[in-house]
């Protein structure tokens, strides 16, 4: 009886008019600030449409130049998707460009050395991303170290372990003439050349970049991402595997960072030691100005991809105009600092207990 | 009448850690359908209490009875599955993120198959927003962060949250204390609603007037150490206060001469 009772009557609680009697028009634009993609999607614009007005004549429009930024950006998107999410977990990964380096060789080295085919190849170079990854999640869930030390000794380590190993094997800090053997290879057509006059690497980004907003927004595991970062002891206390979730999302990194490494390989035709140096910032570059926030609990791998797109433009943009191109990581500085300071105060605003 | 045994009890209960005695027998009985308040001042041992009750802590004797039946809580998740909720002070939300996953984290609803099952953030958003409506919160977008609720209304979300996962048995770890007293009210005017429903509520608290205007026993603990459990026909609110604050240490204290020349009234104990 006493249950009966309490389900039809509604008692009068809360402050209904406190929330019904706000500004309907300052509502509309705080749900738009609020957006984590908002800042990278009006960046993004306001760069294109700078340089297609400085320097649309000197052909930053043209098919080759569009390939050219699309290909920067789609190799660094592939890798700032699944780092938006590690970082709305709460977590960061330093050791992203070394992991670059390291399974690049990793999976060239099989089919240049013994003939192996290259989806051998790939999959030695995606099993040690996956080493590289659990390596690191495991530490930070139980070591307690953050993530940030952690993964900086790994950065150190993995990059002098994969310089003093592939100078003993090759002799050099780099592997060339892949292309050669595996051209005829179907493996090969995937992650190589232009489909329909678009860089192979964009159709890959796209694709893990939805893949990543699908687990984001549509996926239990999803939800537990947000709240691993947002307040992990609230978390474990609903009982969300927050170390699990951080461990994934270590693992699912590094095998970004193989995916990214055998693309790159490929388009250059030569895997080096180095060349995910310094990605690891770019990439938390993209997803910070994709509405990232470092702090964890926000953020979005779409925003990620766009900011990936906007660091694109902004690299190969400056090559068109006038204006020297090492200006380009100035730029970006600034650019980044906007968009956090844009991002801060959406957060602040929006989000303030309204009580 | 049909006496049956209290929803759940917990009998001369003692836990220390280490050298540390922090309980040396508390007992409490919560019935179904009343508030039952536990007051105490901050360190008396109602934290080491109440985390006992919800399987956070084990004792090191006495026993907690549900429904008559002798039970342990190896965890909390233990207790949560015979129907035990207990809200933290924290309310094991996340404030950045919207109402509706709040409300269903760790109990995400899923719907599809194999490697395409997904959180039915439809089915999410619905369950939360007439949950909430019940109450009497109406959200304009079950996407606002949780943060933009009020303190009382956050406090409110958390026990709908235990309510609607089950809890028969909830326990609100001073679920008024960080409030105003228009906030705090929200709260109590909910906390009476979710009696009515049968739920039998242990309401931990160090202000007796909240506990005096909404409950209908009372345990103090003190030093590690249960009071008798009081019906609210049995206490007044002065004599709780007075229990509370000491009781006959208190009189000792209120007997102190006032007036500078008085003549000095010696403390007998």
């Amino acid at each position: 009886m006493t249950a009966t009772q309490a389900t039809g009557n509604r008692p009068g609680l809360g402050t209904p008019q406190g929330f019904q009697g706000r500004l309907r028009g300052r509502r509309v634009i705080g749900d738009i600030l609020q957006r984590p993609e908002t800042t990278a999607i009006v960046g993004t614009v306001v760069v294109f449409i700078y340089f297609a007005i400085a320097a649309g004549s000197n052909g930053f429009l043209s098919l080759t130049a569009t390939q050219n930024y699309l290909a920067v950006a789609a190799e660094l998107a592939i890798l700032a998707a699944p780092v938006s999410l590690l970082l709305i977990a709460g977590e960061f990964d330093l050791s992203l460009g070394a992991a670059i380096g390291a399974t690049g060789i990793a999976t060239v080295y099989p089919v240049v050395a013994f003939g192996a085919p290259l989806w051998l190849g790939l999959l030695v170079g995606l099993a040690i991303g996956c080493l590289i990854g659990a390596f690191n999640g495991l530490l930070v869930a139980f070591s307690g170290i953050p993530s940030f030390l952690v993964t900086l000794a790994s950065m150190f380590m993995l990059e002098g372990l994969t310089l003093v190993v592939t100078k003993s094997v090759t002799g050099q800090t780099h592997i060339s003439g892949i292309a050669a053997r595996v051209k005829n290879e179907f493996t090969y057509a995937l992650f190589a050349g232009k489909p329909l006059a678009i860089p192979v690497s964009v159709y890959w980004a796209v694709a893990i970049v939805a893949v990543c907003a699908w687990l984001l927004q549509k996926t239990k595991f999803g939800n537990w991402i947000y709240a691993s970062g947002g307040n992990p002891q609230a978390a474990r206390r609903v009982g969300v595997p927050v170390k699990r979730v951080k461990i994934i999302l270590f693992i699912m990194t590094s095998a970004a960072a193989a995916t990214m490494a055998l693309l790159s390989t490929l388009t250059v035709d030569q895997a080096q030691v180095t060349r995910g140096t310094g990605m690891e910032f770019e990439a938390a570059v993209a997803a910070v100005i994709g509405g990232g926030l470092i702090g964890g609990g926000f953020g979005s791998p779409i925003g990620a991809g766009i900011g990936a797109l906007l660091f694109g433009l902004v690299s190969q943009g400056f090559y068109f105009t006038d204006i020297d191109s090492n200006w380009f990581r100035a730029f970006l500085g600034a650019m980044l600092l906007i968009a956090v300071a844009i991002n801060q105060y959406a957060r602040t605003v929006s989000a303030r207990n309204r009580g | 009448m049909i006496v049956s045994a209290p929803l759940l009890q917990a009998i001369d209960v003692r836990k220390s850690y280490g050298a540390v005695v922090a309980l040396h027998g508390a007992s409490i009985s919560a019935e179904a359908g009343k508030v039952n308040c536990l007051l105490g001042d901050n360190g008396a041992g109602k934290s080491t209490f109440i985390q006992i009750l919800s399987g956070v802590e084990t004792p090191d004797s006495g026993t907690v009875l549900m429904s008559g039946e002798p039970v342990t809580f190896r965890n909390p998740k233990a207790a949560l599955d015979r129907g035990i909720a207990t809200v933290f002070q924290d309310l094991a939300i996340v404030p950045i993120m919207p109402v509706f996953r709040n409300f269903f984290l760790g109990n995400e609803p899923t719907k599809g198959h194999g490697p395409f099952r997904r959180f039915d953030t439809k089915r999410a958003i619905e369950m939360t927003l007439s949950e909430l409506d019940n109450i009497g919160i109406r959200l304009s977008n079950p996407r606002r962060p949780i943060s933009t609720l009020s303190g009382g209304e956050r406090q409110c979300v958390a026990i709908a949250r235990a309510i609607h996962f089950g809890a028969k048995v909830l326990i609100l770890d001073e679920p008024t204390s960080a409030l105003g007293v228009k906030q705090a009210e929200i709260v109590l005017k909910y906390l009476v609603e979710v009696c009515r429903r049968g739920v039998a509520v242990i309401l931990v608290t160090h202000n007796p007037q909240h506990a005096y205007a909404v409950g209908d026993s009372f345990t103090i603990v003190k030093q590690g150490e249960s009071s008798a459990q009081w019906l609210k026909s049995e206490i007044t609110l002065t004599e709780l206060v007075m229990e509370m604050a000491g009781g006959a240490d208190f009189k000792r204290l209120s007997s102190f001469p006032r007036a500078v020349g008085a003549p000095a009234a010696h403390a007998q104990a």
